[in-house]
């Protein structure tokens, strides 16, 4: 764990020889890993071309899989460009895509901003536990989906019914991963903050408390943001007038398969986008984290 | 007389656990003048950690009370810095900012801060470590920035719990080196715990030699008063284990601990 960081070892035995060697193997290290990610980027796009190519070949050249059933690949692009700025039942493939963003972050930053407050409160303050747990406990295994209908009575079929249930759904991992992660601070890093000369609560919290759970409180964010797309597109099935659950539901009706694959492949594309750029950001709010897998 | 920079009065520390109170300390009395450095040295679980969390404030003693300059203490304070066996650095703060943590709370000014925190990263020995975090050090560095971090804070006294317990032989000797430099350098009032015959007798002006648990006092060994083994600040680790009286007080220090390890059945 500390021997392969080449600076580590000036003081401990300060042999200049060691030092060089150290480096040499580090760079080693570095250029293998360099090799492996490239290698892993022309296995990513191979796997990429051999899954469209196939679908192109049964469904195109071969013939095997009626369009009916699986529309080949071209026929979504075309019908991508095609509702670009042509109105399908209501909007444009971008009017409805807009319905869900606005409903996904809506949802999601209200649940962030909300949840994760009142997770750190439930962590850090013994009474606000004692007060919030009981509810949340009773709430918790409901799944968010089994709110709509009580979302549709009280908010009507606009976007702020399922808004309410989205922000449910990512709500309930804010507000435990918040709680875990203050639970889960370090007593030694709070004595040592104490014998440092911090004396109130809040600048505990604030210092050692909060910034030690933020890894595990951005881990919460990242499945919270993951259930939200999840529960967007139930929601929109179930009880909506426009969106891109709406629409697929709608293509559905319509037998429009390619609109359907269309859909959802927008929706795929756009979560793992808004999951990378949280990744990314969460690197850049938690530089001290090692992290292992990447 | 001179007043006491600690006194710990009859003290006894105990933890409950189901029911059952379990004694860690039992009946210690000790007083320590500004400037020296006492080490305490005694077999593990022996109540080493617990008696010097209670010189803290960090744990409140059933019996007996704790004065720091006739104060009694009550709580943990700046006025006590404490080093870690485990170093305890903030992960999230790099080299500088750690070593900073303290100064904040004391109200000093921004550029004073960088001032004091330059000097005693250079101390250590970590000059261009600064914007390093924690993580990306080994451990002997880690606890060269805790150390750091205490000495800038200004505390009237130091305590270390085995604070090279968790680093190689190698290390620690080197570790141990340049904490003799430092005390030297800048004379401070140091408590320091340790299992580790060889390192207590290096280091300390007094040995404190506790008993297996419930720890207590067994013996006190005044090497520096009693020039026990003379020069031995100005001599290098390796010069001072080969002396005749390190090893006569090593054979005599080793001898009582066994006794308690073998007595007690601790092993
Ligand atoms: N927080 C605690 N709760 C209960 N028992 C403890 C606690 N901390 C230490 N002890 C017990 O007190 C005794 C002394 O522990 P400690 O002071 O850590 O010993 P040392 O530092 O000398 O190894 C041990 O028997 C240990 O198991
Ligand atoms: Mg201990």
């Amino acid at each position: 764990m500390t021997e392969d960081a080449p600076k580590t070892l000036l003081y401990e035995n300060g042999a200049e020889g060691k030092i060089c060697l150290t480096n040499i193997l580090g760079n080693l290290m570095v250029e293998t890993r360099k090799i492996r990610s490239r290698k892993r980027v022309i296995l990513s796009v191979l796997s990429v071309i051999v899954v469209l190519g196939g679908w192109f070949v049964l469904t195109t050249v071969l013939r095997w899989v009626p369009p009916a059933f699986l529309p080949p690949p071209q026929n979504i692009l075309t019908d991508f460009f095609r509702l670009l700025n042509k109105s399908y039942v209501g909007h444009t493939l971008i009017g409805h895509t807009l319905v869900s963003l606005q409903i996904v972050l809506g949802g999601f930053f209200l649940a962030v901003l909300i949840g994760i407050p009142l997770g750190i409160m439930m962590g850090w303050f013994k009474r606000i536990e004692a007060i919030v747990d009981p509810m949340f406990q009773l709430l918790r295994p409901i799944p968010p989906l089994a709110w709509i209908p009580l979302s549709l009575l009280w908010f009507g079929i606009g976007i702020s019914s399922k808004i309410f249930v989205i922000w449910l759904s990512a709500f309930v991992p804010c507000v435990i991963n918040a709680y875990t992660g203050i639970r889960l601070t370090e007593p030694l890093l709070v004595k040592a903050a104490l014998g440092l000369g911090v004396k109130r609560q809040w600048d505990l919290l604030r210092e050692v408390a909060i910034p030690s759970a933020l890894p595990v409180i951005l881990g919460g964010v990242r499945i919270g943001l993951g259930s939200a797309w999840m529960t967007l597109v139930a929601a929109e099935l179930l009880a909506s007038d426009a969106g891109l659950g709406y629409m697929m539901q709608m293509a559905r009706r319509a037998l429009e398969p390619s609109i359907i694959i269309l859909g959802m492949l927008i929706i795929g594309i756009l979560g793992a986008i808004m999951a990378r750029g949280l990744q990314m950001l969460e690197k850049r709010i938690c530089p001290w984290v090692m992290d292992k897998e990447r | 007389m001179q007043q006491d920079k600690i006194f710990a009065d009859h003290v006894s520390v105990a933890y409950e656990k189901d029911d059952e109170s379990l004694l860690a300390v039992d009946d210690v009395t000790l007083s320590i003048q500004e400037g020296e450095f006492v080490v305490i040295v005694g077999p593990s679980g022996c109540g080493k950690t617990t008696f010097m969390n209670t010189l803290a404030g960090l744990v409140k003693p059933i019996r007996g009370k704790v004065f720091m300059d006739g104060k009694q203490i009550t709580g943990p304070s700046a006025e006590r810095g404490v080093v870690f066996q485990q170093f305890a650095l903030f992960p999230w703060k790099t080299v500088f900012e750690n070593v900073e943590f303290g100064l904040k709370y004391r109200g000093i000014p921004k550029d004073e801060r960088r001032e004091i925190v330059r000097k005693y990263i250079r101390m250590v020995k970590l000059e261009g470590f600064e914007n390093s975090f924690p993580h990306e050090l080994s451990g002997g560095m880690k606890q060269r920035v805790a150390i750091a971090r205490v000495y800038a804070n200004m505390p009237q006294i130091l305590l270390m719990d085995e604070p090279f317990g968790a680093l190689d032989a190698q290390t620690r000797t080197i570790m141990q080196e340049d904490l003799s430099e430092m005390f030297m350098m800048e004379k401070r009032t140091v408590v320091f715990i340790t299992h580790s015959v060889d390192e207590a007798i290096y280091l300390g002006d007094r040995v404190i030699i506790m008993t297996a648990r419930p720890g207590k006092f067994k013996k006190i060994i005044n090497v520096t008063a009693d020039c026990l083994i003379p020069n031995r600040r100005n001599l290098g680790y390796d010069d001072v284990v080969n002396l005749k009286a390190f090893r006569d007080l090593k054979r005599e220090l080793w001898g009582l601990i066994k006794a308690e390890i073998v007595e007690k059945r601790i092993l």
